[in-house]
């Protein structure tokens, strides 16, 4: 069971970076790969309120949610607005990366390269559960990402913006034609994005430290997700990141360490040819 | 016929370059390798990439040896003249920096790099040229006489420290020894190097891998903790060896456990609970130690890399990596004074038959020296050491004088 709840930990954290795609893809039509950099970012100013300025967490968590939304919205002005006004979706995709990149190496100069520790709300011992161990923060980790993946999913099909993002996500004109504030929403995209790694930030850290390769991995591993549990699902990016995790544990645990990442890829590549959509992505009309 | 006529003009001159150009980069002529005018010592080195704190020690060791050396005189009656270049530990840049250096001429000694990659891209236009280069970086590749004949290393290989864990194995009736380690070169290397030694001592040795971006190894230590294993060592650097530690707590594996080499100088200290630190060791050189016997002329030395420039990084790496460049410069300064020769080619000769004096002026290297050798054979380019040159402690902090102290910041 120690396994299982390894493999949960680290997919929620894949989970949690899906869901950062999904919820600007889905208002902005733009996979935004510099999601898992806003998180390492939350993760160093996490440290910055707990440590240098010795606030409490339930100020620093706040704190760090709004800061990173603030970057995340200089990032869709800056980086992303120009390009789809011009060019569409698949040039501010590259950008985004260069975001990222950005980002990393702004991390390595303040902070420097070696790993952060960001001191944990919960104790380090860790917990036995169903007969396997899990560290209290780890266990949180898991249970947030899953309130806020399954809360979104919700949100995203009764109401009516969250319809709208929708809208926006399937055809961004028409979505315009039919009055829709496609700019707004992308803009909102954005900072709810930023937001969600800023407070999930201080948990983040509690299993992976700060580090400014982080975004590196996150970024990977949280497209896979996306891709096999269904681009613009989050329900289907919060499976798939859970999924992913789990195969990767139990496959370095009980078939070889030398496998868990061939197996990952070997599944994704399994649902790109047979779901080209992922698991829980929709089938979509275009016109040719 | 106008543009033909240009286009000569312009190829003669182009040829010309060439040759000027060549001439040049061959150095045959050039003032610095011509045993007259300044020593030339090009430091290839990281100031202001990732790895630039170990280059700020790097840098303050090697300009208080030459503060030092030339108040003395110099090397062979040469003023040592430092000229750094800033790789940032890109292997790639640091040969560009390279090239435009040796076309300019070549330099007497070369220092190649802070990481093995710089040094391996590096030493094949050293050797081509025949220039003599000394350096840290520790991959056993980089031990290849035949190939590199002009390249020294100082500081021990990365297989020098196994024999202090196979004693420490032997002592303490380790019957079968776990190993987690990096799924990359270097711990594939570090595997394989505690593999043959372990096994021969009679002693079973079961090992697991991570992948470098993993960013959890507990799987990887069930597997292992299933074996049943004595002891477990560790290899990795950074991240890599909290998450091991952290895994090992998790699952409440308390077993003896002993960084590698490259698991033991990370900075761990004020990143781990006393819990994920129990029964863990860390190998360190017996000279870098607090309360060690040392040279008697290492405490007026540190006085001066206090008061250099660099003197902020001591505490952060360690008074080792100050030492390794002041030290360099003390042998080569005291091996040209002997052989009475600056010629990069007769000083790589002699450096193959050079015994150590009996009170050497290198002074980070144990009391006599003893501790790392630069005993040099035509087959083995790399320092001597011995099972004794290292020790397992608890994992530490640096003091001011850039000492390890066991326990320290935990």
């Amino acid at each position: 069971m120690t396994t299982i709840w390894a493999g949960l930990a680290t997919g929620a954290l894949y989970s949690l970076v899906a869901i950062g795609y999904n919820v600007v893809l889905l208002a902005s039509g733009v996979v935004n790969f510099a999601n898992a950099y806003l998180i390492m970012i939350g993760t160093f100013l996490a440290y910055v309120c707990l440590v240098d300025w010795g606030l409490p967490v339930a100020a620093a968590i706040p704190l760090t949610g709004l800061a990173v939304a603030v970057i995340a919205v200089v990032e869709e002005r800056i980086a992303i607005r120009p390009l789809l006004n011009r060019q569409g979706g698949h040039a501010a995709l590259i950008t985004t990366v260069g975001v990222g990149t950005l980002l990393g190496g702004i991390a390595a100069k303040v902070w420097g390269t070696e790993p952060v520790r960001v001191p944990s709300p919960f104790s380090a011992e860790p917990l036995t559960l169903l007969g396997g161990t899990i560290q209290r923060n780890d266990l949180v980790l898991i249970l947030l990402v899953l309130a806020l993946g399954v809360g979104l999913h919700l949100w995203s099909r009764r109401t009516l913006l969250g319809l709208a993002s929708l809208a926006t996500a399937e055809n961004r004109q028409a979505a315009q034609a039919r009055g829709l504030n496609v700019r707004a929403l992308g803009l909102g995209a954005f900072a709810l994005a930023g937001l969600i790694a800023g407070l999930f930030a201080v948990f983040v850290a509690g299993r992976t430290y700060a580090h400014f390769h982080l975004g590196e991995t996150l970024a990977l591993f949280g497209f896979v997700a996306i891709a096999i549990g269904g681009s613009g699902s989050q329900l289907g990016g919060l499976i798939g990141g859970f999924a992913i995790g789990l195969l990767y544990a139990v496959t370095a645990r009980y078939v070889g360490d030398s496998y868990p990442q061939i197996v990952v890829f070997a599944v994704f590549l399994l649902i790109l040819l047979t779901r080209p959509r992922g698991l829980f992505g929709g089938a979509a009309e275009r016109q040719v | 016929m106008l543009a033909l006529k240009r286009g000569r003009r312009i190829l003669g001159t182009m040829v010309l370059g060439t040759i000027v150009g060549t001439a040049a980069a061959c150095g045959g002529g050039s003032a610095d390798s011509a045993g007259s005018g300044p020593f030339v010592f090009y430091v290839s080195i990281d100031t202001s990439g990732p790895t630039a704190v170990l280059g700020g020690g790097l840098l303050a060791g090697a300009r208080t040896a030459i503060k030092d050396i030339n108040a003395k005189g110099g090397i062979g009656g040469r003023q040592i003249k430092l000229e750094v270049a800033n790789d940032q530990n890109n292997p790639t840049k640091a040969v560009s920096e390279l090239q435009r250096r040796l076309a300019k001429g070549k330099p007497d000694l070369v220092y190649p790099g802070g990481s093995s990659a710089v040094s391996m891209s590096m030493l094949p236009i050293l050797t081509r040229d025949k220039v003599l280069s000394v350096g840290a970086t520790s991959s056993i590749q980089l031990n290849d006489p035949k190939k590199f004949p002009y390249h020294f290393g100082v500081t021990p290989p990365s297989s020098a420290y196994v024999p202090t864990f196979v004693q420490l194995a032997k002592e303490k009736g380790y019957k079968k020894v776990a190993m987690i380690y990096s799924d990359d070169a270097t711990g594939q290397s570090s595997f394989k190097q505690y593999e043959g030694p372990v096994k021969q001592a009679g002693i079973e040795l079961v090992s697991a891998s991570y992948d470098t971006t993993a960013l959890d190894m507990t799987p990887q230590l069930q597997q292992l903790r299933a074996q049943k294993p004595d002891a477990l060592i560790v290899n990795g650097y950074g991240t890599a060896v909290l998450y091991v530690l952290r895994g090992r707590a998790q699952i409440g594996w308390t077993l003896p456990s002993y960084g590698d080499q490259l698991a033991s100088p990370s900075p761990i200290a004020g990143k781990v609970t006393a819990a994920q630190i129990k029964n863990y060791q860390v190998i360190m050189q017996t000279s870098s130690l607090v309360g060690d016997r040392q040279h008697p002329g290492l405490a007026p030395v540190i006085k001066e890399f206090q008061t250099s420039d660099g003197a902020k990084f001591l505490t952060q790496t360690g008074v080792a990596v100050f030492t390794t460049t002041y030290d360099l410069l003390q042998f080569v300064a005291y091996e040209a004074g002997q052989e009475k020769t600056t010629d990069g080619q007769k000083l790589a000769k002699a450096f193959e038959k050079f015994k150590t004096p009996a009170n050497p002026p290198w002074v980070g290297k144990g009391p006599n020296g003893e501790v790392t050798k630069y005993e040099y054979t035509p087959s083995n380019h790399f320092p001597m050491t011995s099972a004794t040159s290292f020790k397992y402690v608890q994992p530490g902090t640096y003091d001011a004088d850039g000492f390890y102290v066991p326990g320290k910041g935990y």
